[in-house]
This record gives structure tokens, sequence and C-alpha cells, in this order.
């Protein structure tokens, strides 16, 4: 058994039989893709009683490696309105991208992006989303994210 | 689970604070028991493949940093953690035996003491009885018979089920001697549940061995004797070891498991080291220079240079952190690893090519190929209106014009870089000359079809 395979079938078992509150694995079959549902709990207006669906590529280099990490929609879901998110579903997070470090875990991101998502109060997306959707890579992880600002 | 261990393991069993333990023993990168592990300046602990893979993914144009708290971390300035080496193996060792006492009823501890006692307690009377216990545990006389040293009371309570008692210790609250229980196959607590209860006659019917005569073997030179005795002679012995150890002296009869805890470093230092791999410039090899190195480490070498370099980058890695083990791979087992490695990762390619991407970006660029195609149609349009005034000679004469510049572009080459040229230009010309031929195909075999019909 490959060494990364092991480590998620770890994380699965965490993510489990701890559950982090409004993080829950929607599927995990194998070790190449995951559903992860997140709700943010405080009463922000803007996700309030929403679910959204994170999507976790893995590739073997990981945990050594980032994964692939975006937003789908998928029976109705959505993509939240955020000035870092983008109307395909990509993410525009440091621990993503440049900020990854291997003792992350899709607990640890699923949380960083629950917690993005609670801290935002502007019901807005991007400014270059149009021109950025238009033209985007398939993986989020072939974009190099300008990060536009910290405050948010 | 049996295969993959986890931390959480420990919750809902009777040692949950063995959690903690269990994690601060696990390489935060691989989740894993520490293998080799090795300390960054930091002061920060992982396997020594895993910081070494980490440190090797980093782009050479940035710094590597410790995954934990992002400082700097230089290869060369890792070190070996060496008590946490010694503490996972022994921890690893004894986790099984652990947990499956940890995970047991308090009452099938007791099975060797069942051939002398007949009746089951509840827990809750148990717990009561114990902290009665723990009260006359201390005026207790340091008897070794298991029934003289009772007071009145508990000899009453006895009578009734002798188990009552044994199962008591193993019962408690109190994490101290709730984790010293499970030791029970390891010898070693039992020496000091059994000294802080002061000669407790269960502890020594409960010794695994079933020594039926009270004794108890001292945890570090296995030496049978009384609990009282040991708690005195432990410290002895411990410092007799120690001197041994400063000799180097072995004693025939000493097999108790600290002494081969401290002795393993020693034996190991005299074992001639593996030599290290050093880290290639790859800009400073060309191809051939790189394949020549890989096949000098008796690698393969087929691939494309990103392969050669991503392969030796993983050998290296390899290589290191087996020369950090204390217990070696060869290296036809190392090479093995290598191969794995690298057949998931084109596992991996591949399916990443046949997936849903394809299909995915089809999708999401369905607008632009929409969009290409209506261009070309109006060009074709716009072309097509002189050509149906002069019929289909139009086409003909371009494909022989397109044909003969192509002939043409054969005789000039001279050097090698204009060929490259020419061949690119032809290769441009062919595709507009096929779009082309294609395109007005189409709109021209409707005549001819309706010719035929006619």
């Amino acid at each position: 058994m490959p060494g990364y395979t092991k480590r998620l079938g770890r994380e699965l078992s965490d993510l489990k039989t701890n559950p982090a509150v409004g993080i829950s694995v929607f599927q995990a079959d194998d070790f190449r893709i995951w559903l992860i549902d997140i709700q943010v709990m405080d009463d922000n207006p803007l996700y309030v009683g929403k679910t959204f669906r994170l999507q976790f590529r893995f590739t073997p280099t990981y945990p050594i490696e980032a994964p692939e990490v975006q937003f789908i929609r998928s029976l109705g879901g959505e993509i939240p309105m955020h000035p870092h998110i983008y109307s395909n579903g990509h993410i525009c997070l440091d621990v993503l991208g440049s900020g990854w470090s291997p003792i992350q875990t899709v607990g640890s991101v699923s949380m960083s992006i629950q917690s993005m998502l609670a801290g935002n109060d502007r019901n807005e997306r991007p400014p270059d989303d149009a021109r950025y959707v238009a033209s985007a890579p398939i993986s989020p992880k072939q974009t190099r994210f300008v990060y536009h600002d910290d405050n948010v | 689970m049996d295969e993959i261990s986890d931390p959480s393991d420990w919750t809902g069993t009777r040692l949950p604070s063995l959690l903690m333990l269990d994690s601060s023993l696990r390489c935060r990168i691989c989740k894993d028991f520490f293998k080799s592990p090795f300390m960054t300046e930091c002061a920060h602990t992982f396997c020594s493949l895993c910081i070494r893979k980490c440190i090797a993914s980093t782009p050479t144009s940035e710094a590597a940093c410790c995954p934990i708290c992002r400082a700097p971390v230089l290869e060369i300035r890792l070190r070996r953690n060496q008590v946490v080496e010694d503490l996972v193996e022994w921890f690893e060792n004894a986790r099984a035996a652990i947990m499956t006492t940890a995970k047991e009823e308090p009452l099938v501890i007791t099975v060797p003491v069942v051939s002398t006692a007949s009746e089951c307690v509840s827990s809750s009377e148990r717990r009561g009885r114990k902290r009665r216990r723990d009260n006359v545990d201390e005026e207790q006389s340091t008897s070794l018979s298991p029934e003289s040293g009772e007071s009145s009371s508990r000899r009453a309570a006895r009578r009734g089920s002798r188990k009552v008692s044994y199962e008591v210790k193993l019962d408690i609250g109190d994490e101290s001697e709730d984790e010293a229980a499970p030791f029970d196959h390891g010898k070693k607590p039992d020496v000091r549940s059994s000294a802080s209860s002061k000669g407790d006659s269960s502890f020594i019917v409960l010794d695994d061995d079933g020594n039926p005569d009270g004794l108890v073997p001292c945890p570090v030179c296995n030496v049978e004797m009384t609990p009282q005795e040991v708690q005195i002679h432990l410290d002895d012995c411990f410092k007799e070891q120690e001197a041994k150890q400063a000799n180097q002296s072995e004693s025939s009869k000493s097999n108790g498991p600290i002494r081969t805890l401290q002795s393993q470093p020693l034996s190991k230092i005299t074992k001639k080291p593996l030599q290290r791999l050093p880290k290639l410039q790859y800009d400073l090899f060309n191809d051939s220079k790189l394949r020549s190195k890989l096949v000098e480490l008796g690698l393969p070498a087929y691939g494309t240079r990103v392969q050669l370099q991503q392969r030796h980058t993983e050998w290296v890695s390899l290589w290191n952190a087996n020369a950090d083990s204390n217990n070696p791979k060869t290296k036809k087992q190392l090479l093995r690893d290598l191969n794995d490695w690298e057949s998931n990762l084109a596992k991996y390619a591949i399916q990443k090519v046949s997936a849903n991407d394809l299909a995915a970006w089809g999708k999401t660029h369905s607008n632009d190929f929409d969009d290409l195609i209506a261009r070309a149609k109006k060009n074709v349009q716009k072309k097509l209106d002189p050509e149906q005034q002069r019929g289909t000679s139009g086409t003909v004469e371009f494909n022989v014009q397109s044909q003969h510049e192509r002939q043409d572009s054969g005789p000039e080459v001279v050097q090698k870089l204009d060929s490259i040229d020419k061949k690119i230009s032809g290769m441009t010309e062919e595709r507009m000359d096929y779009g082309c031929d294609v395109l007005t195909d189409t709109l021209i075999t409707p005549p001819v079809s309706s010719d035929a019909i006619m």
C-alpha cells in the first residue's frame, strides 16, 4: 500500500470518528477524489443554512504536495459568494498553493475554508472573476494566484 | 484497523489518556509512528524519509522550511533523534498488548485468578470495594500470602468471592495505576503497582506467569522476588545496569527490556554506516550525463528528463532515509520501493488524462470550439462565393499551389535550422490545406451528388 493512501486512510477514519462541526464527508470511495460538505456554523447571512461541497483531488505525492481543492456544483449545490472564490469554484487561498505544508490535512484545509467563509461579509466575487473563469485551467493548482489582499 | 493504527484507537478504551502519547510519537507528515526520526533545528521531529522528501520537493529557488513552524530547514542540519526512536520502538512493541488490555473488560484479566475464585462482581461494586481497600492497604501487613495480610472486613468479603479483590486494582479511575495495569505482560509496571499497593496480595497472584509462590520478576534483571524486595532491589538493579553498560560487560542473567534498550545504540555504532548520496544540481547535467549517473547508481535510465530527475530525487531521499534507519533495507528492496513509487505516479498520470478531465475540458471550452467552427465556416463562405462562379477549379488551383510551395521548400534546405523552419511552415501549410480541403469538399459535394442523382 503506497504511503499516501495509508495516510489518507487515517485521515478518513479521523474525519469520521471525530468530525468537526459543520464538516462532513459526503463521498470518499477511493483515494483520488473526496467530496467534503461544509457549512458555516455562525449566523453569517451570506451562508446561513447552506451546504457547500468541496472537492479534494489527491496525487501520489500527497501530502508532500497540496491536494487540488475547489468547490463544485453538484446536486443543486452552489459556489459560495466570496471575494476569493471564483464562480467556477476555484479558491484563492494560500494554504492550497504556496502556503501548503505537509502537516495540513483534509480536515484542517476544510476548516481553513470554513473560517474563511465565516469571516467574510462581502457578497461579491473576485474582481477578475469573468476574465479568470473564461481562461481558467481545469486544475486550480495550475493557476498561480496573486493574492489580492489578505484582509478578507 | 489492524494494519492502520491510529491514535484515535484509544478513545473508548479504558486508557483514553494514551491518545496523546500515541499521537506525539507519530510523524506529522505521514501520521505513522516515527521511522528513523530526525529533528530540525527548530526542534520538530519527522521521519527521515518524510522530511527529506519534503525538502527535496521544495523548488530550488525557494528555501525549504519546517512543515510545522516554517523556520528554514537545511537537510545537512538535520539531527537524529535517538530518544524518540527508542520510545517509538518500545511503545510499538507494547501497543498491541496495552490495547488488548485496555479494551478488555476487567473481568477477563482476572482469568488466572479464577482458579481460586468462583463468582463475578459488578464493576460498580468493585469500585466501591477498591476505595475501601486502598485505605485498608495502607495498614496492611507486608505479608506475601494472599490470605494472611487481609483485614477482617476484607476477608469477609473475600470469602464470598475472592476474585473481587483481584479485579479491583485493575479497574481504577486513577490513571497512573490504570496505565500500569496493562503492562501485566511486560512485567515492569507490575512492580510499580504492587509497590504502590504495598504488598497487595492480588497482584502477586495476578502475575501473568501465574507464579503461585507470589514472587514477581524484577523488570530489569528478571530475577524473581517478593514485591517488597523488588521495590528496594530496583534502585540497586538500575545502578548496577548502568555501571554494566558503561563497561559494556555482558551479564548472562540480565535480559530485561531496559538492558536491550540501552545497549542497542552501542551495538549499532560498531556497524559501518551507509554512505549518504549527495544531491545533484540537475542544471549542470545534460541528459546523457544524467542517464549515466542513474546507471552508475543502478537505476533505470529510461524516460524523459523530468522523469529522470524525479527518479533521482526520489532515490536520493529513499537511500538517505534508509541509511538513517537502524534496520536498513537491502538495495533490492529499495529499488522495489522506487519502482512502486514510479508505477503509482504513472498510474495517476494515465488516470488523469483518461478521466473526466478531457470531457470537462471539452465542456468548459465548448463555446470556444463553437466560435472557431463558426469563424471557419464564415471564412469558407466568403471564399465560396467567387469559387462557385469559377467552379471547382479554384480549389484545385489552390491545392496545387500549396503543394508547389512545399516542393520548393525542399531543395532550398541548406542548414538544419532552415529545414526545421520549413518543416514548421510546411506543417502549418498542410494544416491549412487540410482545413480548406475538408471545408471546400463538404461545400462542393452537394452539387456533385445532385449531379449524380440527376
